[in-house]
């Protein structure tokens, strides 16, 4: 699979350089809607200094690291996120007569090069904050370290969130319309400090769609905003429960198919 | 009419997705919820630093929440870009038709059907969520109504733009992308144009982008004139004249070039 | 090569509501329609054989590859291609058949031909030499060559399925199952495919096993046809003993400039007289067109002359007036409702 993973890059890589200055600006404008959403954040914080007690450089992190988690995973697995047209058309067949499993055939099916436009530029905001961060006296160290951590919490999330919303797509035969309930807007949530919501909202984002563990129960425990080690250390088993949710949630929908599916 | 008739088509094409669109209409007030907690975490407290109370800047974004789906949200491109490349434009230019009234009047049907199934639902669900605004002066709604009105005509000629700019070249995702972003940040989506630091905030106002979301909304909080339409009108002169001067040339190009 | 024994598959369809919010109450309406797909189907394609699957839209043939595929588990009965069994055996199965669906490629959409074929190579963990030596050939045979480097989205139809057929067949599997293969083609294109699998067909001994709408399809490449309809196999055998059941399969339409003055034809030709409009059904091998025209202008003058191949459809009508199969009305609305 890594082979054929490498391979595709390559492919991709070769077939976008074509088109250069194409790839640059359009990686460059979507990255720009993040950026731009995080100027308004930026000009806000400047005028109020704080959100109940996190600064412009806390959100940030929070902001650039939930951006950057969304932008790998829809960078490596860009067909996951409009699947529908596998369903509508008919192409999931021809993934189900390959020798590999669908899902590693469906994720290697095409990667989405104009999202390192917004990897790159959710990767400059974590720098920019973490440097700021540490001008005020922040102790980074325990943030660096636990970067990756969060990152991939949040890949795991983001994943796990597009794989229901492809089970949900091919068993009731359309789901992108669920993509803006379930993801999109989620995802935007996560960006910030789940403690604003409404507790209703909080609920829901922390158990049907948990993007609260995304990043914000880490940072709220490491940057001291009133989270406790223990949800800090829950962080994973919740997020592995919800992928290996997910997953067996695709397998059911798989075998579904197989005795339903026209 | 050629032109009504369109519109009513497209109408008619998506009122077969609405009740997937009701779906989506939940997403979009969680977004629209999310700006909403955030202005309440930052004014809680200290409603004094702001020129705006809490519960207008929630009317606010009540009111920029709907104006996107008849203003920003519309068809990529109009869907220009989709006929340069299979080539059928060259089709539509030769019908006895305008080509930039035949791609508007098309849009505009999409842009009545949002009314009906994406802002009238959008705004009843975030009216419960934060009450209903009412303003002082009943003549306020005919000024907002209006200014609405403005504001899709400035939002759908950016849009043909963007589509127009299909025929020199082959990517406009890139165009869209562009349009969107600069739409909601400099429109006023979530933050009111005078919080941007001076002179930037002067400046703002008096672009096209401002008479989006931003005009309208503050016409309905009685924040701003109906002077104020006036700029409005100006834009969508200029923005007209603009398009049908670009429509032209993009016309010599394919009768030069061939589709 | 395949064994397929009493299978079975019906699918639970939700009752669509109409009127104002029907879908939604069509979410929670617990109403389902059983629809037989297929019902019960038995038969044996043995190796090197060439078989023509074909029936009416609707009729369960893309049901009946997709099981054999491995795609849909049958409600019912026993399936094996090559010795696998496809549920259980599903990916063991991928190595040993290609599958082509004519309306859709299994290409990579946005890369170049050629690198579509390498991300097959490793998927099938295809040996370097073989793959090259594979490629060479169908290069040859398909002319490939010319748009190898183009990507799968801006090739015409006919070099798509080119390009499909040439994937399908890098993993040198020994069964080919093809969904329509010429659906949508040029004549041209029509008739490279046709030899292309007829070469596989006689050469590479592969079994091949295709549904079709074009009845040229069948005739140049199949030597075995079995036609299905409302789920059931009605008729399985050579395309000789189809012909005979159904006989006539070719139509000729000819208007007379003036009401026209019959004469005798010879044996085996349907004729029916509306006016001046004279149609006549008759069988391509037994009587030449051009014969028939000579007879007919003794008849009167001509205006105009139509010729048509009878398709599937109406060869599958006729059969299925010989033999009635019990239908009760409503399953003719049931199928429509999986064609929708």
């Amino acid at each position: 699979m890594i082979s054929m993973y490498g391979r595709l890059i390559r492919a991709s890589l070769k077939a976008s350089m074509q088109y250069k200055w194409n790839f640059l600006i359009s990686s460059t404008m979507m990255g720009l809607l993040m950026i731009i959403d995080f100027i308004v954040i930026a000009v806000l914080l400047w005028r109020f200094d704080n959100i109940r007690g996190w600064n412009l450089y806390e959100i940030g992190l929070l902001y650039g690291t939930v951006s950057l988690s969304d932008a790998l995973v829809r960078f490596i697995a860009s067909e996951m996120q409009d699947f529908d047209k596998y369903i509508i058309q008919g192409e999931f067949d021809s993934l189900l007569v390959k020798p590999v499993s669908p899902l590693i055939l469906l994720i290697t099916r095409k990667i989405d090069i104009s999202r390192l436009g917004p990897v790159f530029q959710a990767s400059l905001i974590i720098c920019f904050c973490l440097y700021f961060l540490s001008q005020q006296g922040q102790s980074i160290g325990p943030l660096l370290l636990f970067l990756p951590f969060v990152i991939l919490c949040g890949m795991l999330v983001c994943f796990s969130l597009l794989l229901i919303m492809c089970t949900i797509s091919f068993l009731i035969g359309k789901g992108s319309e669920l993509m803006v309930f379930f993801y999109y807007a989620p995802l935007n949530a996560a960006k910030y400090p789940i403690s604003l919501y409404s507790n209703w909202l909080k609920a829901l984002f922390f158990s049907l769609i948990p993007v609260g563990y995304m990043g914000y129960l880490t940072f709220s425990y490491l940057l001291e905003k009133g989270g406790s080690m223990w949800q800090f250390l829950f962080v994973p088993v919740a997020v592995i429960a919800f992928f290996g949710l997910s997953i067996s949630f695709w397998n059911y929908g798989i075998r579904h198919y197989h005795s339903t599916g026209q | 009419m050629i032109y009504m008739l369109l519109a009513v088509k497209t109408y008619k094409v998506n009122l077969q997705y609405r009740m997937a669109h009701l779906v989506h209409n939940l997403g979009s007030c969680i977004f629209c919820f999310v700006y909403m907690a955030i202005w309440t975490g930052i004014l809680s407290g200290r409603e004094e630093m702001s020129p705006y109370g809490l519960q207008e800047l929630l009317f606010y974004l009540t009111s920029t929440q709907c104006l996107l789906w008849l203003t920003t949200f519309l068809s990529p491109g109009l869907q220009i870009h989709l006929w340069v490349r299979s080539g059928d434009v060259s089709m539509y230019l030769a019908r006895p038709v305008h080509f930039y009234l035949y791609t508007i009047s098309q849009e505009m049907g999409r842009i009545s059907y949002n009314f009906f199934y994406r802002s009238i639902p959008i705004y009843l669900i975030l009216g419960f969520a934060v009450g209903f605004h009412t303003p002082d002066e009943p003549l306020t709604l005919l000024w907002y109504a209006l200014s609405s009105l403005f504001a899709i005509i400035i939002g759908l000629n950016f849009f043909y733009i963007v589509g127009i700019t299909s025929f020199w070249t082959t990517e406009v995702r890139w165009a869209m992308y562009l349009n969107q972003s600069l739409i909601l940040m400099l429109g006023g989506q979530m933050l009111p144009l005078e919080f941007y630091p001076e002179p930037f905030a002067s400046i703002l106002i008096n672009l096209p982008f401002a008479s989006i979301l931003y005009i309208p909304s503050m016409i309905l909080l009685e924040k701003l004139s109906y002077d104020m339409l006036g700029l409005q009108l100006f834009w969508c002169v200029v923005l007209i004249a603009f398009n049908v001067t670009v429509t032209q040339f993009a016309r010599r190009r394919v009768e030069i070039q061939g589709g | 090569m395949i064994h397929a024994k009493q299978v079975q598959k019906s699918f639970m369809l939700a009752k669509q509501k109409s009127g104002p919010f029907g879908t939604l109450r069509g979410l929670f309406s617990r109403e389902k329609l059983r629809i037989d797909a297929v019902r019960e189907i038995s038969f044996a394609i043995e190796e090197g054989e060439a078989v023509g699957y074909i029936g009416p839209n609707g009729a369960g043939k893309s049901t009946t590859i997709k099981m054999l595929c491995g795609i849909l588990h049958p409600s019912a009965g026993e399936i094996a291609v090559c010795g696998l069994h496809p549920q259980r055996q599903r990916k063991l199965l991928a190595h040993k058949i290609g599958v082509v669906f004519g309306q859709r490629t299994q290409l990579w959409w946005d890369l170049p031909v050629l690198d579509s074929f390498e991300l097959l190579k490793e998927m099938y963990k295809v040996e370097d030499y073989e793959y090259r030596k594979r490629l060479l050939r169908y290069d040859d045979l398909l002319d490939l060559q010319s748009f190898i480097h183009t990507p799968v989205r801006k090739l015409s139809l006919g070099q798509r399925m080119r390009a499909d057929l040439a994937a399908a067949l890098l993993h040198n599997p020994d069964v080919l199952f093809l969904d329509e293969p010429t659906i949508g083609l040029d004549v041209v294109a029509k008739t490279n495919i046709r030899s292309f699998l007829q070469e596989l067909n006689h050469q590479e001994k592969k079994t091949i096993l295709l549904t079709t709408h074009d009845m040229d399809d069948i005739e140049q490449i199949c030597s075995r046809v079995i036609v299905i309809n409302h789920g059931t196999i009605i008729s399985d055998g050579s395309l000789q003993e189809l012909r005979a059941t159904i006989g006539l399969p070719s139509q000729l339409q000819v208007q007379f400039m003036e009401l026209p003055k019959p004469h005798a034809l010879p044996e085996g030709i349907a004729c029916e007289i509306k006016g001046k409009q004279v149609t006549l059904l008759y069988d391509k091998k037994q009587v030449g067109t051009m014969e028939l025209l000579t007879l007919l202008r003794q008849w009167g003058e001509v205006e105009d002359i139509s010729m048509q191949e009878a398709n599937v459809e109406e060869l599958i009508r006729k059969v299925y007036e010989v033999p009635a199969l019990p239908s009760p009305k409503i399953e003719e609305e049931e199928r429509e409702l999986i064609s929708n």
